[in-house]
Formats: structure tokens, C-alpha cells, sequence
């Protein structure tokens, strides 16, 4: 890296910083005819035409403390709306400094202004349109190194700015020293620094808004990436972004540049600058932004290393130390099957085994169910006996003489409420008695989980798996965030970047990611089963993700994202605040499945009364036991089951748990039911996220698979003639 | 509120309204605490029942007497 001489102070937009060399034969109209909705909506420019005033941006990182600095800024008069054709949010605001008025930008948190996601292309978008009056480059100063990437690229974009170190509380907190003055020196900007949870430093920041400068301050690459753009600069448009900027954004793959040059640049230039990228692309065995990349890292990091002093060792080197072995190649696996098996012990055995038991035979067995039947029994008699099991009043009955019209109503009313597809025995046993204090454990569990920091080191874990799968990076994330809940986890893909990412993980998870409830009822089924019967379970529903996944990648076209995500530190999570959360999940959990278990349960006792459940039993019966192997019963579960999956599940238990399935029917019903349809919430937000025709055409895929590998694994284990007790 | 995810800051109707998912696709009050960074959605930590049991057992300030 090499530091250029000082150039001119801020305020001049019609030069780029590194001189003028514009390009290309199109008039200055044609090029403002070209202009994208940025301006045309009056979001860039040092004014505007809708506010008429100048105006500062301020640009940073994710989650370093923008939104509070903005705050104090602006002070009020806020205006949050999304930016043009997008669903990213732009902030504005009015401030006012010394008595001026200014219109203050707050944008969204980015790592690049190379765009690689609508939130970047925004930034990088409102930078480009026109030159703003005031950069505020806003960075955690415990993470200098990332905010320095940042700041390179500002600097090369010709842009003046300051730099605002924020977090210095928690730096210090850490040991880490930043030795401002250097680093002003290094940068060639101003340096300030802030605490903005306690508003420190604020009006140094404010000051900072005045007479920046550009940093001069410049990364250099290898020989042949320098050489493209020493044919490129003069190419580019007379613009007040340096033209090496725009080459290196051009090199570095950025498609959305394309449409900015289309009106600002003749055929024959563009088809220049196009062949130097080819010239300088075919020169690297790596793809040319990892190689920009890779130099602006290395020219950052010495001047971090000039700049930083850090503790060698840092307090509780114990839990880093943990939490690396989470992630390492070899030990990570036995960590992970170490975690699963504590959940599988916690919510499997204690859970599932339990307080299920205590709840449903007890609670429910022996007090709420009889007391509801006896208590009908006393305000709406008609003459019948109820079968009693172990001592326990059962809802399934005999009717001991004939019925008169009005005992024929008061047996609907009975059947209705306290009957075998009673509201009371079944909706409320199956919500309250047999899946809450599932979900309860794995709430807890997972709360754990989340607490510990353990759940982005598993994703660091299984991306490696889901590599193979075409995907990488934040495709993790609502994988994970499917064992909570698949429907808001197919809302998450939006933060994906790519389309195809988002069609993919869409897929996988109506496929095979179990939702918290009916993983919870898994790991209570894999009580009957023996470590073979758990290991089949899991590989099949794995091996079919795999698969699925791996042709899925082959057919949608589209490019997988790079994997960047920052480690947050081990932590020991607080009882309290578990708790809290836990009573809160269940509390969602309650409004949510619950009204939904009682409608399900409706479905069926309409079903019954008409004789339609019998009829569909039949229907379905080739395919339940002639496929399948299970008992025509089992096709109630799977026709609620799109309701939802956990209902369906539960039912499957239930059935398990009177004994009407052996251990290969709960292996076979287990795989099946995860694969089967996604439930019907699932199935609407698929519909919302990605379009009817996509969610059909999945759903269509989804169910004949779900059957095909439920048929192919009872077809095999039958004919092994292997047992799982 | 720290994401378990990214260690970013989960705030509640304040970061990511705007771009939150959840919120663009759920009518009514959202429950729900985004990261603004990575996406993950996490409920609240604010439980009905836990306020409950917090204001039947707060202590209630005793009364003021006058010394007359």
C-alpha cells in the first residue's frame, strides 16, 4: 500500500479526487437520462429535490451503533421508508449543524460497497448517484479490521469522510487500544471517537460532519489486476467517483455497476473495459474479488497492526478454547452428537417420557378428562357406559339403550367435547398433556442453546454438509431457525442473496427440517427404539436432504453466496433469563398450535360423523399399508398432518404408544411424516415467498418423495427382516 | 438483547421493522426480536405469565402515616 499526497477538501463534486478523466463520448444529458430511481426519488445528491438540502450519510458496518447516532442528529422528524424498488429501508432525517440544516441519511449496515446484496447496492447506490456533503463512516472499534475494509473503499471512491471509532466502552472493556492519532495519520481523515450508548463524544462526531477530507489512501493490487485498470480509468465516466473505484468494482463482478455505465459510457468502451476484465481474469487462478479482496485485507491489516494493541490472552480463554472445539474439523462432530444426545436425554426421556406421562395419565387420565365426561354426563344424560383402562376413564364408550331426539343431541354435545375426537380428550390432551411439555423441554433446550453460542458454531459445523448441497453461508441460518419454526424460518430466506439460495433452502426445509414440536415428538418415539432404529431415522431423512439438495443445486441456475459470519463469544447462560424466554416460547406456543389442535380436531370429528374419515382410511389404504406398512389408522395422521406436522406426529405417538406400531412402522411413519407436505402455515408463506407456482410445483415433488422413500425404507427394512426394539 | 447468532443487538420494533421479514408477512403485533445483521428472529423475553406472578407478589409500598 502507498499513501498518495493530500487531495483537495470536500465540498467539490465535480472532480473525483484522483483527476479528471472522463470518458466515453456520451453528453452530460443522456448521462443524466440514465440516472436510476436513486435520483429520480430525489435519494441522492448533496441536495434534493425533495428536502433541498444537503446532506450526510452515515455508513457503517451492521450493528454499530448508526441508528443512535442518527438519533441524536436528527432528534426527531424521522422518516423511515424503503428505498425505491426494494425492500430495504432507508432513514432520514433533518439536522441541524450550527444552524444549518442538514438531511442525514442513515443507511443500512453493510460489509462492502461492492454490492453483493440489495443492502449494500442501496449504500453503495446512494454514494454513486451523487456526492454527499458529509460521510460519517460508523465502526465498532473493538473490530477495526472491518471497518477498515470499508473505509479503503471510500477511499477509493475519491469520497471525503470521517471515521467514527463507536464501542469504545466495550474496546476498552476488551484491552483493545486504537491509537487515534496514527491512525488519522495513516487514514489521512478525521478520527473521532464515541461511546453512543452513553453519548459520549457526540459533538466531536458533529464536528466531524465538517470539512472532511478524501483519504489518500490507496490499496494496491497485483500487477496484472493494476494493469486493467490503467486501462479501464480512462474509460470511465466523468463522475465524482474516482474512476480506479469504479474499475475495481467492475473487476471485482459488480453486475449492478452495469446498468450506472449503460447510458454514461459508448458500446465500444464498455466492450474494452469488458476485455481488460477478461485479460486480468484469465491471469489468476482465483476468481478476480477474491484477489481484490485478498489485497485490500492485507493492506488493511498493516495498518491495524501499526494502529491496535491487543491483550495476548484474554479472560475466559477457557470458554474460547470451548468454543473452538465446537467448530473444529475432527472434534466438532462428537460435540455435536454429544449436544444432540443431552437434548435427546433432556427432552426425549425427561420431556417426552416424564412429564408426559405425569401430565397425560395423570392430570389429564385422571382428573380432567373424567371430570369433564361425569360433568356432561350429570347436565346432558343419555344412557351409555364408558370403557375404563387401568383405572381410567377412557372417552371410547357403548351406548346401553336406544336414543330419544333430544338424548341423540346430547350425546352430538358429548361427542363433541369429551368423545374419541372429543375438544377436551383429544385437542386439549394431544396440545396441553402430550406436545406442551415437548416443546416446553426443547424450548428450554434450545434456549440453551441460543445462550451458549453454541447454535452459530454448529452452523459454522454443517456448513460444511450443506456446501455439497450448493449452499453456503446465511443458508444456514434459517435451517437452524426451521428446528423453532419452519414457517417464520421460510420467511427468513429473505436475507438470502440469491435466488437460488433462497429456492433451495425454501425446498429443504418443506422437506425434511422438523419444526420444534415434531422434533420434540421424534426424539420421544426414539425412546422404542433401539440406536439403530435412531441412526436409520436420522440418515434417511439426512441422506434424502443430501440428495435432494445436492440435484436441486445441479437444476436452479443462480449463484451460492461466501460464508461470512461473525462469531459472537461462549457464553454461560443466566437461569433467569431462560426461563423468561422459555415461558415466553410456550406462551407463542399456546396461541399458536393450540386453536389450531382444536380446529384439527374439529376436522375430524366432522369427518367422523359423516362417515368421510372411514371412507378416506379405505381411499388411503393402498398407499398407508399396502406402501407404507402402517396401519390405515396412521392415515388421520398424515391428513392432519398437513394442519400441522406436530398434530399429525403426535397422532403417530399416540398410536405407538398403544402399541399399534412396531419398531419398523415408527421408523417408516417417523421418515415419512417429516418428509411428508409442509403444514398449511408453511405452505401459505411459501406461497408469499416464493410464488403459487413454486410452492405447488414443491408441495407436488414433496408428498409422492415423502411416500416413495417412507415405501423404499419399509420395502428394504422388511426384507432385511431387521427389528429396532 | 444480544443475537445468538452474530452477537449483534436485538431490538425490539426498532432495528429491522422496516426489512423484518416477519413483520412484512404477519398482520398484527409482532412478538417477535430481529437482528438487523443476520436475520435471526428470536421471541421477546417477556412472558404474560411471568409479569403476572412479578406484580401479584411485588411488594406494595407501604403506606404512608402521618405523625400526628
Amino acid at each position: 500500500m502507498k499513501e498518495t499526497p493530500a487531495t483537495a477538501p470536500a465540498g467539490n463534486a465535480a472532480t473525483n479526487g484522483n483527476g479528471d478523466n472522463g470518458n466515453g463520448g456520451v453528453s452530460v444529458s443522456e448521462r443524466d437520462a440514465a440516472l436510476s430511481t436513486v435520483a429520480r426519488l430525489g435519494l441522492g445528491g448533496t441536495s434534493d429535490t425533495a428536502t433541498s438540502l444537503p446532506r450526510a450519510v452515515l455508513i457503517g458496518n451492521p450493528n454499530v451503533g448508526k441508528s443512535v447516532l442518527f438519533g441524536f442528529l436528527t432528534k426527531r422528524y424521522v422518516t423511515v421508508s424503503n428505498y425505491p424498488g426494494t425492500t430495504v429501508t432507508v432513514t432520514r432525517g433533518t439536522a441541524d449543524l450550527n444552524g444549518n440544516a442538514v438531511e442525514v441519511l442513515d443507511t443500512p449496515g453493510i460489509n462492502s460497497l461492492v454490492p453483493m446484496s440489495e443492502d449494500e447496492q442501496v449504500t453503495r447506490d446512494i454514494l454513486l448517484q451523487a456526492p454527499p456533503a458529509a460521510i460519517l463512516q460508523v465502526a465498532d472499534a473493538k473490530n477495526l479490521r472491518r471497518a477498515l475494509l470499508l473505509s479503503s473503499q471510500l477511499a477509493e471512491m475519491g469520497l471525503p469522510f470521517a471515521l467514527d471509532l463507536n464501542m469504545m466502552d466495550e474496546a476498552d472493556d476488551l484491552g483493545v487500544r486504537v491509537d487515534r492519532d496514527l491512525l488519522e495519520k495513516r487514514l489521512g481523515v478525521r478520527v473521532v471517537r464515541t461511546v453512543a450508548t452513553q453519548r459520549k463524544g457526540f459533538e466531536e462526531m458533529r464536528q466531524a460532519l465538517h470539512g472532511q477530507q478524501r483519504s489518500p489512501m490507496r490499496v494496491e493490487y497485483p500487477p496484472a489486476i493494476e494493469s486493467a485498470i490503467a486501462v479501464m480509468e480512462p474509460l470511465m465516466p466523468e463522475s465524482h467517483v474516482a474512476p480506479r473505484s469504479l474499475s475495481v468494482m467492475f473487476l471485482a463482478g459488480d453486475a449492478t455497476l452495469d446498468t450506472w455505465l449503460a447510458g454514461r459510457i459508448t458500446p465500444e468502451a464498455r466492450a474494452q473495459i469488458e476485455i481488460a476484465r477478461r485479460h486480468a481474469a484469465a491471469q489468476s487462478t482465483d476468481s478476480l474479488a477474491t484477489v481484490l479482496h485478498r489485497a485490500r485485507l492485507r493492506a488493511m491489516d498493516q495498518i491495524v497492526l501499526a494502529v491496535e494493541t491487543r491483550p495476548a490472552t484474554r479472560p475466559g480463554s477457557f470458554l474460547e478454547a470451548a468454543g473452538n472445539l465446537c467448530m473444529h474439523p475432527v472434534w466438532g462432530l462428537p460435540v455435536m452428537l454429544a449436544v444432540l444426545y443431552a437434548m435427546y436425554q433432556f427432552v426425549g426421556i425427561f420431556g417426552a417420557g416424564t412429564l408426559v406421562g405425569w401430565l397425560e395419565e395423570g392430570v389429564f387420565g385422571k382428573y380432567i378428562s373424567p371430570w369433564a365426561i361425569r360433568g356432561l354426563e350429570f347436565l346432558l344424560p343419555f344412557p351409555h357406559a364408558h370403557t375404563v383402562v387401568g383405572g381410567v376413564l377412557s372417552p371410547e364408550y357403548t351406548v346401553t339403550a336406544p336414543l330419544g331426539m333430544g338424548q341423540e343431541i346430547a350425546r352430538f354435545v358429548h361427542d363433541f367435547l369429551v368423545g374419541p375426537y372429543g375438544q377436551v380428550t383429544m385437542a386439549l390432551s394431544y396440545a396441553i398433556a402430550l406436545i406442551l411439555p415437548i416443546v416446553a423441554t426443547f424450548f428450554l433446550a434450545f434456549g440453551v442453546l441460543e445462550d451458549s453460542g453454541y447454535l452459530p458454531r454448529l452452523a459454522v459445523m454443517v456448513n460444511r454438509a450443506f456446501q455439497f448441497m450448493g449452499l453456503n453461508g446465511k443458508a444456514v441460518l434459517p435451517m437452524v431457525l426451521g428446528l423453532g419454526c419452519d414457517t417464520m424460518a421460510t420467511l427468513t430466506t429473505r436475507i438470502l442473496e440469491s435466488k437460488k439460495e433462497r429456492i433451495l433452502v425454501t425446498l429443504l426445509l418443506a422437506l425434511g427440517v422438523p419444526c420444534s414440536a415434531q422434533l420434540g415428538v421424534i426424539l420421544a418415539m426414539m425412546q422404542s427404539l433401539s440406536l439403530a432404529g435412531a441412526m436409520v431415522l436420522a440418515g434417511t431423512i439426512f441422506g434424502v436432504m443430501l440428495i435432494v439438495g445436492w440435484v436441486a443445486a445441479r437444476i436452479v441456475p443462480g449463484r451460492s453466496a461466501d460464508f461470512l459470519m461473525e462469531l459472537p463469544p461462549i457464553r454461560r447462560p443466566q437461569f433467569g433469563n431462560l426461563f423468561v424466554k422459555t415461558m415466553a416460547r410456550i406462551e407463542w406456543y399456546l396461541r399458536e398450535a393450540v386453536p389450531l389442535f382444536l380446529l384439527g380436531t374439529l376436522v375430524l370429528f366432522i369427518a367422523d360423523r359423516i362417515h368421510l374419515l372411514r371412507v378416506l382410511e379405505r381411499a388411503t389404504a393402498p398407499v398407508v399399508s399396502g406402501i407404507l406398512g402402517l396401519p390405515e389408522k396412521a392415515a388421520q395422521a398424515f391428513l392432519i398432518g398437513f394442519l400441522r406436522r406436530d398434530y399429525g406426529a403426535a397422532g403417530l405417538y399416540d398410536m405407538a404408544r398403544d402399541g399399534l406400531l412396531d419398531s419398523v412402522q415408527i421408523v417408516v411413519a417417523m421418515v415419512t411424516i417429516t418428509l411428508f407436505v409442509p403444514c398449511v402455515a408453511n405452505f401459505f408463506i411459501m406461497i408469499k415467498e416464493r410464488g403459487w407456482r413454486t410452492a405447488v410445483a414443491m408441495a407436488a415433488f414433496i408428498t409422492p418423495l415423502a411416500l416413495l422413500v417412507g415405501g423404499g425404507l419399509n420395502w428394504v427394512l422388511r426384507a432385511l427382516g431387521v427389528t429396532f426394539q | 438483547m444480544t443475537c445468538p447468532m452474530c452477537g449483534g443487538v436485538l431490538r425490539d420494533h426498532v432495528s429491522a421493522c422496516g426489512t423484518c421479514p416477519v413483520h412484512g408477512a404477519l398482520p398484527g403485533d409482532c412478538r417477535m426480536l430481529c437482528c438487523d445483521n443476520c436475520g435471526y428472529e428470536t421471541v421477546a423475553p417477556r412472558s404474560v405469565t411471568v409479569d403476572f406472578f412479578k406484580r401479584l407478589f411485588r411488594r406494595r409500598p407501604a403506606k404512608e402515616t402521618s405523625a400526628s
